[in-house]
């Protein structure tokens, strides 16, 4: 890949040895909130706050919100018709309409714009999603930008995710308006950000990088006020009963 | 509570369960379901507040939260509604705007002595001569304004509050029967549906009415059948489509696809002279004190009616045991004779073709003057006569509780066989029901509910034929329902009662009389009488005041009412605390990846735009020294980075900059200064070619997101082969810089760090402690500098990793105060800082940057042919100080007297050991060593003028 130093699964053994981990750009406030880290496909990551039982609780019954900014974010540009063929190809003959992103073998394609799609998937997809991409979108003109560093994440789940949201965007969240797959950028928090509904009551917000601390503030706090609260990513797959064990946005 | 009335079956008040609280220091028992009015009045305290202005004594009026007579605090909070407000055990409830007590208050001064001192705009007339005294007017005047005190701690002022934004198909805003109805046949169509009401209790009038039992079994199957109910929550505004809706602690933001406003209606007041002492109520607010409470409003009761509904509440004060002693209806036929024979069975005496014509007692109501209506309407003195009575229950009739519904778009027509403004033409989507639509009787106001919950689902393409047919059919009945007219009395033109005050406006003490003055002195439109006099300003919101003053307007002025029309309906309806409107304290900040470092660095952190930076880690001065000694290493994360990708992409920025890219080599970096069409600087930072395709623009901190919608807008316009990425926050960016700076980084990474191998604006892609970077070789701060750009994900690692290098040599982290310094030496801008609108490259001392020999053209290039044509005027320069003090930024050169330029930087340098500046300077003082002043704050000082850099001119150290 040409643009390496725009991709955290790009890095390599140092001179001390090892190879650098990717973090999460608040960790250092998750250590401060008492997290316990563990390593998830190259990056450090929360893995509960102390009490998993009752962060699982908290994902059933009101809601958690969970830091996953290690899914990988890979932007796809290019005209109507190439990026139609492109998503077809790669995800099995699926046809991108604003409003709603597609799932294909755990990535999410999520259409910004007709000629702009953000592909989301788990870390240890993003090199092979990336590169097929990029394979797909040559020869033509096409750009493939690695965004997963660009774009913090939030996975937002429970009963009163949507009623959590309701305290950060005016975007209609209720089933009937926002189905499963919808995807929508929007305004979150008074800042730029986009909005997938995976499945039920599991949502990703994502947003610009810069104001990680800001959306998890702010989320952290609607969370708490209706008996919900930060959880680590064990507690979203525990309560959601993703037998990987792995949280995923997807 | 000598004023307890029997038990009723209405009442809401659980008698086997009391509740104490205090007022004003003294404890009072009530009854659970007690509002504090009711529990005070019951205790015998029938002076509840001092109004706004004249500080007179005030009871309950209306006991619907509509008036503003019952205003008191509660547990430190000013402004609650007593009449409405339930009993807490343990709460605090005190009296407002009254000194020294509620019982005797020297401020009513101004209502025996001071009246002709406090017209109305008596502030433009009384208090402005002499002028110097207007300090001690200010601090007197302010000391009397305003109707509560807010607590003086921030602690006592704090309350957590939110939004909630809340999507539905209907919104209904209304729990009477009107509302409830509607809520539930729109739900049973298939709508989503939120009802909103300010009630207690959802029922409206229907629980003072005998019907609350039917109207908690219709709340019941609202919500059964699925409507969220807000309740009690206050509907604030119409603004384009949202209505706010305050409940408590938050504040619910309601997006509706269909309103149905079932708002009801909101029995007027009369006016008369003495209209505001206490024991002056309106018939349904006794009633409710009555029937709900089991209060009673008075022993020996006077009413003053002109509709109905009057004569129904002055049956039910009859039967809850209040002596009636005349009922005085200004109709003389039309009256439901019905009610009207049965009064007269119990021994009331109905006085017809009459009106109240004055109040009289000192603190109480001790009696009414009840006159007949002459040929105008008016009350007429030949027949007065008194009545003695401590309760004078009165109805001016009831108006449809318009407001929303006009903010929403809706007219307002007179109806003179109503006495009202009626609502006309609702905009598209928006629907009435209940009193507020004309359909006050229950019955009617049901079925006008249901056509309206019907009618929202049905446009919202919802429900069968069938059901629009049962709509067509309940329509054409509700057409034939017929109406009951309203006599009001006249008002006088000039305003003037005998003696004493007769009020329009409860809420600012606006009198019928200053009303009337401000008609004569040319204030004869309502809206203008409303701004002069403040008449409907107050916390009622025109409730019982506007129709008043309109009529009163109307009668000075010799208009009609419906050629006066109404006063503009403004948010809020009802009063809402600031801290409602506020929602949660969080303010957006963009940090970077490496915070938690900075932190633990110890670093000041302070706001650079929209980002949290760390200014210094605690000396400013050693970590720039540490720069030229050893190494610093900034975190520079904040700046702008735009991947700029393309087969037309050097084409594209040739277009934008003054300068060339499309010949720039891949892997060299070139700096750039953005202008607009007119030739001024509007950003810069520095473009590196990746590779034929594709450059990596850097902006600066601040100008980042309009950098990409003005690149993004002239990409729209000429519909170039070019992509643009914005990624600003995907990618961290530290300054590694100093004379150790290249042996730092090369134990970090393979590459080739020599001045061969990775030279001066060099680009170069490598890993460096195992991450992989984009690696500048630039400098902004005067020493040999690597700007490194990395993901934000491994930002820490290669932060940690540099840093721990870095130890043995010396390294030390250094922020934005540091920076400046060292930039300041090498005379480099800040735009923003050392540039502004009028500013170009020419006269900012950059005239290498602007090529006008290139081909095609580009962005300011007319604007910048005209300057360089014209010659430069001012001139971007550097100066040193004479005497060593720094001035502020934005201090003034100053030639004869005048202001001729402007200080744009100015530090002291601690390397030269002197201060250094940059500034705006004539033409003709461009010259080295040419001597200016500076003015900083009246005192003048002495400078030189100095061109080049002030430290390594020759960029031997940048460079080497």
């Amino acid at each position: 890949m040409s643009f390496e130093f725009l991709a955290p699964d790009a890095a390599a053994t140092g001179p001390n040895g090892s190879r650098p981990l990717a973090h999460s750009q608040i960790e250092w406030a998750h250590l401060d909130a008492g997290a316990n880290m563990r390593e998830h496909h190259g990056w450090n990551v929360v893995a509960d706050y102390g009490d998993p039982a009752r962060e699982a609780d908290a994902c059933r019954s009101a809601v958690g919100v969970a830091d996953a900014s290690f899914l990988g974010k890979i932007e796809l540009e290019s005209d109507r018709d190439a990026v139609a063929r492109i998503v077809a190809e790669l995800a099995g003959g699926a046809v991108l309409e604003l409003g709603r992103a597609v799932r294909h073998e755990e990535t999410w394609w999520c259409p910004i714009t007709v000629e702009r799609v953000l592909a989301v998937t788990q870390p240890d997809r993003t090199a092979s999603v990336r590169e097929a991409l990029e394979e797909a979108a040559s020869p033509g003109f096409a750009s493939v930008t690695e965004l997963t560093a660009a774009h913090g994440s939030n996975l937002v789940a429970g009963p009163l995710a949507r009623e959590c949201f309701a305290r950060a965007t005016a975007l209609d969240m209720r089933p009937k308006a926002f189905p499963e797959s919808g995807f929508a950028p929007v305004s979150v928090a008074r800042t730029p950000g986009m909005i997938l509904r995976s499945e039920g009551d599991r949502f990703l917000h994502l947003f610009g990088a810069g104001y990680a601390q800001y959306n998890w503030t702010v989320f952290v706090d609607s969370a708490e006020h209706l008996r919900g609260r930060a959880v680590g990513i064990d507690a979203i797959a525990a309560s959601h009963g993703d037998a990987s064990g792995v949280a995923a946005g997807a | 509570m000598s004023e307890r009335l029997p038990p009723n079956p209405a009442e809401r008040i659980n008698r086997g369960k009391t509740v104490e609280f205090s007022f004003d220091g003294k404890t009072v028992e009530a009854y659970e379901g007690d509002t504090i009015g009711s529990a005070l009045h019951a205790s015998g305290r029938k002076v509840l507040s001092r109004s706004f202005k004249y500080h007179r004594p005030r009871g309950l009026m209306c006991c619907a939260g509509q008036c503003p007579n019952c205003l008191v605090e509660v547990d430190g909070w000013p402004g609650v509604r007593a009449c409405t407000e339930p009993v807490r055990p343990g709460m605090t409830v005190k009296h407002m705007n009254a000194k020294p007590s509620l019982g005797f208050d020297a401020m009513r001064a101004t209502d025996i002595f001071g009246t002709r001192f406090t017209p109305p705009g008596f502030y433009y007339k009384t208090f402005i001569r002499p002028r110097r005294l207007w300090p001690l007017y200010e601090k007197v005047l302010r000391g009397a304004a305003g109707l509560g005190v807010l607590p003086r701690k921030q602690a006592d002022r704090e309350w957590r509050t939110e939004y909630r934004r809340r999507h539905a198909d209907v919104l209904v805003i209304g729990g009477g029967v009107a509302g409830l109805s509607a809520a539930l046949r729109a739900a049973e169509m298939g709508a989503d549906v939120v009802l909103v009401d300010d009630g207690p209790e959802l029922g409206g009038t229907q629980l003072a009415g005998g019907g609350a039992d039917e109207a908690a079994q219709l709340g019941a199957r609202v919500r059964a059948a699925g409507v969220e109910v807000i309740a009690p929550g206050a509907a604030l505004g119409f603004f384009d489509g949202i209505v706010p809706v305050w409940q408590g602690d938050t504040l619910h933001q309601v997006r509706a696809d269909r309103h149905i406003a079932a708002t009801g209606s909101i029995e007027q007041p009369l006016v008369f002279e003495g209209n505001d002492l206490p024991g002056v109520m309106l018939c349904s607010g006794a009633e409710r004190l009555a029937t709900l409470y089991g209060v009673r409003p008075g022993r020996r009761a006077v009413v003053a009616i002109t509709a109905d509904r009057g004569l129904e509440s002055a049956l039910a004060l009859h039967a809850a045991g209040i002596e009636v002693a005349a009922v005085a209806d200004t109709r003389t036929e039309g009256a439901d004779e019905e009610i009207c024979s049965q009064l007269e069975y119990e021994g009331v005496e109905l006085i017809r073709g009459a009106t109240v014509a004055s109040a009289f007692g000192r603190k109480q109501v001790r009696g009414a003057v009840i006159a007949a209506l002459d040929a105008h309407g008016r009350p007429d003195p030949e027949s007065e006569r008194g009545i003695d009575c401590d309760l004078l229950a009165v109805s001016g009739g009831t108006i449809p509780a318009t407001s929303l519904l006009l903010q929403a778009g809706a007219g307002a027509r007179w109806d003179e066989s109503q006495s009202a403004f009626v609502p006309e033409a609702p905009p598209e989507g928006i629907f009435t029901a209940g009193a507020v639509a004309g359909h006050e009787d229950a019955s009617l106001a049901e079925a006008s509910g249901l056509l309206a919950g019907a009618d929202a689902a049905l446009s919202l393409g919802l429900g069968a034929d069938a059901d629009r047919e049962q709509a067509e059919a309940a329509r054409a009945e509700l057409a034939k329902a017929p109406s009951s007219p309203q006599v009001v009395p006249a008002p006088t033109p000039g305003g003037a009662p005998k003696k004493g005050k007769c009020f329009a406006c409860l809420c600012e003490d606006v009198t019928t009389k200053d009303l009337s003055y401000s008609v004569a002195e040319g204030y004869d439109s309502i809206e203008l009488s409303k701004r002069y006099t403040t008449v409907t300003m107050g916390p009622c919101q025109g409730r019982m005041c506007q129709l008043p003053s309109i009529r009163q307007v109307a009668a000075d002025t010799g208009t009609s009412i419906a050629d006066v029309g109404i006063t503009t309906a403004r948010p809020p309806w009802s009063t809402v605390p600031m801290g409602a409107l506020a929602g949660r304290p969080f303010e957006p900040a963009k940090r970077s990846a490496i915070h938690g470092r900075h932190r633990e660095l110890g670093g000041n952190v302070m706001w650079a735009g929209d980002w949290r930076r760390a200014y210094d880690y605690g000396d400013p001065e050693a970590e720039t020294m540490a720069v030229h000694e050893a190494a610093g290493l900034i975190d520079v994360s904040t700046l702008g980075k735009l991947m700029v990708r393309g087969p037309d992409a050097g084409e594209f920025l040739n277009r934008l900059y003054p300068n060339r890219f499309d010949n720039l080599k891949p892997g060299r970096i070139r700096y750039g200064v953005l202008g607009d069409d007119a030739g001024r600087i509007t950003d810069d930072g520095t473009l590196c070619r990746l590779d034929d395709d594709s450059f990596y623009v850097t902006t600066t901190s601040s100008g980042a997101d309009a950098v990409e919608s003005w690149f993004g807008w002239w990409l729209a316009e000429w519909d170039m082969d070019v992509h643009l990425t914005d990624v600003s926050q995907g990618l961290s960016a530290f300054n590694l810089a100093g004379p150790k700076a290249r042996e730092i980084l090369s134990g970090l990474t393979d590459l080739d760090c020599s001045n061969e191998g990775f030279a001066y604006l060099d680009g170069k892609r490598a890993h460096v402690a195992g991450v992989p970077t984009l690696m500048l070789r630039i400098g902004f701060v005067g020493e040999l500098g690597y700007e490194l750009h990395c993901p934000g994900s491994l930002a820490q690692e290669l932060w940690d990793a540099l840093m721990a290098a870095g130890e043995p040599h010396g390294i030390t982290p250094f922020g934005l105060e540091p920076q400046r310094v060292l930039r300041l030496q090498k005379l480099h801008i800040l735009v923003g800082q050392d540039t502004d609108a009028e500013s170009n490259a020419f006269e900012a001392a950059m005239p290498w940057i602007v090529k006008l020999d290139k081909e095609e053209d580009f962005i300011g290039r007319w604007a910048l042919e005209n300057v360089q044509a014209r010659g430069d005027e001012n001139k971007l320069v550097g100066f040193t100080m004479d005497n060593g003090a720094v001035p502020q930024e934005g201090a003034v050169v100053v030639e004869d007297g005048r202001a001729a330029g402007l200080v744009t930087s100015s530090r002291f340098s601690p390397l030269l050991q002197r201060t250094i500046g940059m500034a705006w300077v004539p033409i003709d003082k461009a010259e080295d060593d040419t001597p200016i002043t500076i003015s900083d704050e009246g005192r003048k000082m002495g400078a030189k003028v100095h061109l080049a850099p002030f430290y390594d001119p020759d960029q031997e150290r940048l460079r080497g």
